[in-house]
């Protein structure tokens, strides 16, 4: 019913599980809450029974940070096959009218951007805010952005572009910097035209991940679709697609193979293009194109990497360009998830539970003494800055505030 | 540099080099050894069946029975190396306790004694005279401590000890969770509130005993069990199913001393090694996507063995699937590398396979010659070792990741 195919190789990983619980140790979940009874059972242990149609409903309470698929010693895709249990319960049982309208990020934007004082004021008043808690679930206090009233796509067309550039590449914003941040694009296209890199801005839409982790496999399999149409030519004709948001570069990556079951070719192709900024330009580096953006920074900084970038495997190439500027106290956080899980830690059931695991990031800001936390996916962002005060960045913010004040041609 | 492998022996090895100042990451396909072991190192537990009072004289023999045993080319280097352990432990709060001239005795939760070299001081107790209270805990169901009142005392009276056991469970209401694993134990035992109860709860009933056995849930964080036991006297952790919770606290202190010294880690990522006229030159990780090329100036090899997908069994014999090394097969023809018996006191004829390695821990061919210049093999993957029979994985991986590390680094530099 979800369109996954039932024998693929990730429903097959759930054979390769020797039942040694190392996915259990590093869930951030389940130390918060009683609910969740883990991944190890949510996943290949469940995962047996549910070819009989699945009863159990705990695995809502994943948050899909993907810990457990990166430890697994034996190759199960345990976040993987959650997610897709959590489909096939939506597809079963229907879904939330709340869980419908978190996931569609694009629609959100299109509708809130254009009435942005009025959608602001609405989103920061505690009486609207008590009122969608009681009607929808979203929980009162959960860390929702503010409208952006002019959008980044309005804003590219009068940012810089290199003059002899060495290389063109697709920029993949994201609903996030389109609607909310556009701050994050822009820093982003300036520290590109200053390595000498093209941005290109193909037509795109929401990556589809928050209707895949609330189940809506049919609808999110649509916004693949038309991505693919509209990233592919720019693919074929040699670019890259680069990402700022590391949670939808994941999306082109993997999920729509991973999770959605689209293993056909041109998700692979996609996939192949597909990276996140700093995983760009640190090719480039390694490759003797391009040297090390130098800057100055004076501040303390605690670098928190998101859960969704680990998944890309590629380590943390952020810090690395962070750590090279002069006068940044850098520290990473060391922990596995900061709990908001994309719409997660909204809802109202589980915003407290996500407020739990999230609390030792806020730990580890204080203890490094933070003045600003960096990270790359915005809803990671929203929620340290809810749990910590702090102004919470995406790293090439602070990158290009430290490389763009050095001036030209440096 | 990079370190493949996040056991004991990668995790000594990215410590030992980075130590030397290499910029190390450390990376694996997940979580192993350390989560299933239980914290303690164990150099060299039995010889010939018997039980070894003192690894140090019992090294000696090894190395004349057995002239192929990773051992033999360590021998110098292993006290160096435990001393190091000891101390990048210790810099990330776990204490252990121990050295090569006497082994000390760890009771598991199966009601058995084996003697290991370094523990934890959670893990020991005063045995011999023993009485013991065997306490489960709720509805933990890893721990039974009537199996441990029943197996224990016998299992003390064949070393010549005399042990009394008398089990209890406890219940209490923080315990009767739905989902209580040894983690979530672990977790509820590092608050002090819930400590006070259990320690209130627990005073009564070990009014009579000179030793509390406990299952090896001790916190999470590596005072814990010290914190307990200042309440309740001795204390003594059991060790049992895995996940491990002395493994990953010892697995947690390394990760926090190798983070201080600027080592990184990366979890999930497996890796092929490339290499060109007898140099490894790059990485190939398996990355979403595609695959992603690391440049590497020098690499160790610390991926397990058998168990650990270090090595793999093919139709063609023993193979090493990371940089494809050449690998001493087990003695014998293929039918005879397994006995019946998984478990049993003879071992498994196949254990024996293996990567051979120089004086550096670098790999060898069949005629002994050094295949990739800087590439540095530790731990599971060395072959000539029965390390269940003889208890002796985690001093292998001890010394032979602290050598590797250390050359590693030097050939980076």
């Amino acid at each position: 019913m979800t369109g996954v195919p039932l024998l693929d190789e990730v429903a097959l990983s759930a054979d390769r599980c020797i039942k040694c619980n190392v996915c259990n140790t590093v869930c951030p979940v389940m130390p918060a809450t009683d609910l969740f009874p883990g991944p190890k059972y949510c996943g290949p242990q469940a995962q047996r029974y549910r070819l009989a149609g699945p009863e159990e409903t705990w695995v809502d309470y994943c948050n899909g940070c993907g810990a457990c698929t990166r430890a697994c010693p034996s190759g199960v895709k345990v976040a993987e096959l959650n997610a897709r249990a959590r489909a096939e319960i939506v597809a079963r049982r229907g879904l939330p009218l709340r869980n419908r309208i978190l996931g569609r990020s694009e629609l959100l934007g299109r509708l809130g951007s254009p009435l942005a004082p009025l959608a602001n004021l609405g989103l920061r008043r505690p009486e609207s805010r008590a009122l969608a808690e009681r009607l929808l679930g979203v929980h009162r206090a959960a860390p929702l952005p503010a409208f952006s009233r002019v959008s980044f796509r309005e804003r590219f067309r009068r940012l810089p572009r290199p003059r002899s550039p060495r290389i063109r590449v697709a920029y993949f914003h994201g609903c996030s910097t389109n609607f909310y941040e556009p701050w994050v694009g822009e820093a982003a296209v300036r520290l590109l035209e200053r390595c000498g890199v093209a941005v290109e801005l193909p037509r795109q839409h929401c990556c589809g991940l928050p209707l895949i982790s609330n189940g809506e496999f049919a609808a999110a399999r649509r916004y693949a679709e038309r991505n693919l149409r509209e990233l592919l030519p720019a693919v074929r004709e040699g670019l890259r697609i680069v990402a700022t948001s590391t949670s939808c570069s994941y999306t082109l990556k993997a999920e729509y193979r991973e999770v959605l079951g689209m293993w056909g070719p041109e998700t692979a192709e996609l996939a192949a293009a597909t990276y996140d900024l700093f995983e760009f330009l640190r090719e480039q580096v390694w490759a003797g194109e391009l040297e090390v953006p130098r800057g100055e920074l004076r501040r303390r900084v605690l670098y928190h990497p998101p859960c969704q970038l680990r998944s890309h495997g590629v380590g943390v190439p952020a810090a690395d360009f962070l750590a090279a500027l002069d006068g940044i106290e850098l520290d990473e956080s060391g922990v596995e998830c900061c709990g908001i899980g994309g719409t997660y830690g909204m809802k109202a059931e589980k915003y407290a539970i996500s407020r739990r695991i999230g609390q030792a990031v806020a730990d580890r800001a204080r203890e490094h003494r933070a003045e600003v936390v960096a990270c790359d996916s915005e809803t990671c962002r929203w929620q340290i800055q809810h749990l910590t005060g702090l102004p919470a960045r995406h790293p090439v913010e602070l990158l290009w505030e430290a490389v763009g004040s050095a001036g030209a041609g440096s | 540099m990079v370190v493949v492998g996040l056991g004991l022996a990668g995790l000594t090895a990215a410590l030992a080099a980075a130590g030397r100042g290499a910029r190390v990451l450390a990376l694996g396909k997940g979580y192993g050894t350390t989560h299933f072991r239980s914290g303690t190192v164990d150099v060299l537990g039995y010889l010939q069946e018997e039980v070894v009072g003192a690894p140090r004289e019992a090294l000696a023999a090894l190395a004349e029975r057995s002239p192929q045993h990773p051992y033999v080319g360590l021998g110098d280097h292993l006290e160096g190396a435990l001393g190091f352990l000891r101390d990048a432990a210790g810099r990330g709060g776990v204490v252990l306790l121990g050295d090569l001239d006497r082994n000390q005795l760890v009771a598991t939760a199966a009601g058995t004694l084996r003697p290991t070299c370094l523990a934890p001081p959670s893990l020991l107790g005063t045995w011999d005279g023993a009485r013991v209270l065997a306490l489960g805990l709720g509805g933990f169901r890893d721990f039974d401590p009537e199996l441990v009142a029943a197996v224990l005392p016998a299992a003390a009276a064949r070393l010549g000890l005399e042990v009394t056991v008398r089990p209890a469970r406890l219940s209490l209401a923080p315990l009767a969770r739905r989902h209580l694993d040894g983690p979530a134990l672990a977790r509820l035992l590092d608050r002090p509130s819930f400590r006070r109860q259990l320690v209130e709860a627990v005073r009564p009933l070990a009014r009579e005993c000179t030793l509390l056995a406990l299952p090896a849930v001790l916190g999470l964080e590596p005072d814990t069990a010290a914190a307990l036991s200042a309440e309740l006297g001795p204390v003594a952790e059991l060790p049992g199913l895995p996940p491990s919770v002395p493994g990953m606290r010892l697995q947690r202190a390394l990760e926090r001393a190798l983070r201080e010294r600027g080592g990184r880690l990366q979890v999930g990522a497996e890796a092929r090694l490339e290499c060109a006229s007898g140099r490894a030159r790059a990485l190939q990780l398996a990355a979403p996507g595609r695959q992603l090329w690391l440049p590497v100036r020098s690499v160790v090899l610390a991926t397990g063995g058998l168990a650990s997908g270090g090595l793999r069994l093919e139709p063609s014999g023993v193979v090493e699937p990371v940089a494809n090394l050449p690998v001493v097969q087990p003695p014998g023809p293929p039918e005879g590398w397994f006995r019946e018996r998984f478990v049993g006191d003879q071992g498994q004829p196949v254990d024996l396979a293996g990567v051979r390695a120089d004086a550096s821990m670098r790999p060898l061919d069949a005629e002994g010659r050094v295949v990739v210049e800087n590439l540095f093999v530790a731990g599971g993957l060395l072959a000539g070792a029965e390390r269940s029979l003889e208890r002796s994985a985690d001093g292998i991986a001890c010394a032979s990741g602290y050598v590797a590390g250390l050359r590693a680094a030097e050939a980076a530099a």
